[in-house]
């Protein structure tokens, strides 16, 4: 879908991006991560043509991204970044609907799609739908970004370090929301971010950078069980396996059978693995509770299904 | 020796609409439609002028910047003397002063226009313009409906103060016979010759007045924009 051949860019001395070949496949939501400075925001810039390339070719769909109008190429490919994104002197609705209008849909159609997108993002569109981007949270306006982005169903996502602005725990719902928008809507999408848990969390596949080259490209689970190289291992850490288990959620690797466990003691449906080895050892409890978002009760989870996770090499 | 405002009153219908009931306009009246005319035409030459040399940054914007700095180099009393005695050798002798005045007071401020919707739309986040144009919006659109209305928003408060400026400098008008509020005021004076205290105090109170009415309408208005909190810096 994606795909960069011999791609390199030089900004004045400084070589961002050094000869990469890269494919992002049909579908898959394809993290790059490295520190600052590794040319990951440059890469994926190139994709829409906010930067061009000074040697090599990238092609979107199997077409050279030069070679169409920069307008017809960026109307297909949604864009989500941090911070400054939302349109400050434009309503919420107005916000989501740009692309719908330039794209000339009649009104109708746009104020369902907005409706819809909005609902996808789990705000309330009665409510959200005019208000102006300044009433948000940090939360609530990257959420209407990713609605903008996806608003006239575009097959291809970039997404520019899109939830580092937010404060940890909203960092984290976002990320669950949007997997499981993901899930349902699989577009081709590429995502820059610094961190490596974000990463290893959301990724089909990670690429990771380092001053411009690709060092790894890997499906998570090969990435941390073999490291190409020392700054790899170094880069996705020392706790590698509790990353793997972060991949895994207690929905799938629990017991359905109602225990005898504490109910003070829970964790979430939709927590990782990697949440409910945490609790475990802050509890001193081998099996805990797990309850669904009402808080009834819906199984138990123990440490040997934790050890089985981590024994099986994939999700 | 004691005031007599009585002459202001005896002058006010003079001071105030000059001859504009046999069709000559004058006065206060004058004042005020110059400053409007003028700005209304700072305002669109200023901002059309910001937009070429936001899109054109090259040598478009060096030149309009270099054209601006002349404008804004010289005293406006001699912008005035330039468009007086040019407009008369290039169109005939048919234009009336008030006209030239406009012209001059317009030319120089829309250079202060240019200069302060350019810096406006410059101070706007990168990100904004990105976002725009990575939507499938021409460089063009995103300047005119997504730029542009969020720096003017943020620059009211300086174009109020413009206007005020501008209606303070009609009164260099007076220099090439226009009969607006300075001019009629000193014909007054002229004509009554033992009152120019009370009459260059009245004419100078009005101007106050205008300015810091003007003034205090643009500031509420400001707070009230405030409330709202709509400024681009806030912008996610």
């Amino acid at each position: 879908m994606i795909r960069f051949e011999g791609v390199s860019r030089k900004f004045g001395e400084v070589l961002a991006v050094d000869g990469l070949d890269l494919e992002v496949f049909d579908r898959e939501l394809c993290v790059l991560v490295g520190p600052s400075g590794s040319g990951k925001s440059t890469v994926l810039r190139m994709v829409n043509r906010l930067v061009e390339p000074s040697e090599g070719l990238v092609f979107v769909d199997g077409r050279e991204v030069g070679s169409l109008k920069v307008e017809t190429l960026r109307l297909g490919i949604g864009y989500v970044i941090q911070g400054v994104g939302l349109f400050p002197h434009l309503t919420v609705a107005a916000n989501v609907a740009v692309v719908p209008e330039l794209l000339g849909w009649p009104k109708g159609r746009i104020a369902r799609r907005v409706g819809d997108m909005l609902e996808l993002v789990g705000l309330d569109p009665g409510r959200y739908g005019r208000r102006f981007p300044f009433e948000l949270s940090g939360g609530e306006a990257q959420r209407v970004g990713v609605a903008r982005a996806l608003a006239s169903d575009p097959p291809i996502l970039l997404m520019d370090e899109p939830f580092s602005a937010v404060d940890p725990v909203n960092r984290l719902r976002l990320q669950t929301e949007f997997l499981a928008i993901q899930r349902t809507l699989r577009k081709t999408v590429v995502f820059v971010t610094h961190d490596v848990d974000e990463a290893i969390r959301l990724a089909d596949r990670v690429a990771v950078l380092k001053s411009g080259r690709l060092i790894q490209y890997d499906v998570p689970e090969t990435l941390l069980e073999r490291p190409n190289s020392p700054f790899i291992a170094d880069f996705v850490g020392a706790d590698r396996a509790l990353k793997r288990l972060s991949r895994f959620t207690v929905r799938d690797w629990m017991q359905p059978t109602a225990g005898t466990t504490d109910a003070a003691i829970a964790v979430d449906l939709d927590a990782s693995l990697r949440d409910a080895l945490s609790t475990m050892l802050g509890s001193r409890a081998r099996t805990i509770r797990v309850h669904d978002r009402d808080h009834r009760p819906a199984g138990e989870i123990g440490l040997q299904d934790i050890e089985r996770a981590a024994e099986c090499g994939t999700r | 020796m004691p005031f007599d405002f009585t002459v202001i009153a005896r002058n006010l219908d003079y001071l105030l609409w000059g001859r504009t009931a046999s069709g000559e306009i004058g006065g206060l009246l004058l004042t005020v439609a110059m400053a409007v005319e003028s700005g209304i035409i700072a305002l669109v030459l200023g901002i059309a002028l910001a937009l070429v040399a936001w899109r054109w940054s090259g040598w478009v914007r060096r030149i309009l910047l270099a054209l601006a700095d002349l404008v804004r180099g010289v005293p406006l009393i001699f912008v005035i003397f330039w468009i007086y005695f040019l407009i008369p050798a290039l169109f005939g002798s048919s234009v009336p002063n008030s006209r030239s005045v406009v012209i001059a007071l317009a030319w120089f401020s829309s250079a202060a226009v240019l200069y302060s919707t350019l810096s406006g739309l410059l101070a706007i986040p990168r990100g904004q313009y990105e976002a725009g144009i990575a939507s499938g919006l021409g460089p063009g659109r995103v300047l005119w409906s997504i730029l542009l209305p969020q720096a003017i928003r943020n620059l009211i408060p300086s174009f109020i103060g413009l206007f005020v400026s501008l209606i303070k400098d009609t009164s260099l008008a007076f220099i090439v016979n226009v009969p607006e509020l300075t001019y009629v005021s000193s014909q007054v004076n002229n004509r009554t010759q033992v009152y120019p205290t009370e009459i260059f105090l009245f004419a100078g109170v009005v101007y106050y007045l205008l300015c810091e009415g003007l003034t205090l309408a643009a500031n509420s208005l400001a707070s009230a924009s405030r409330r709202t909190g709509k400024t681009a810096a806030k912008s996610r």
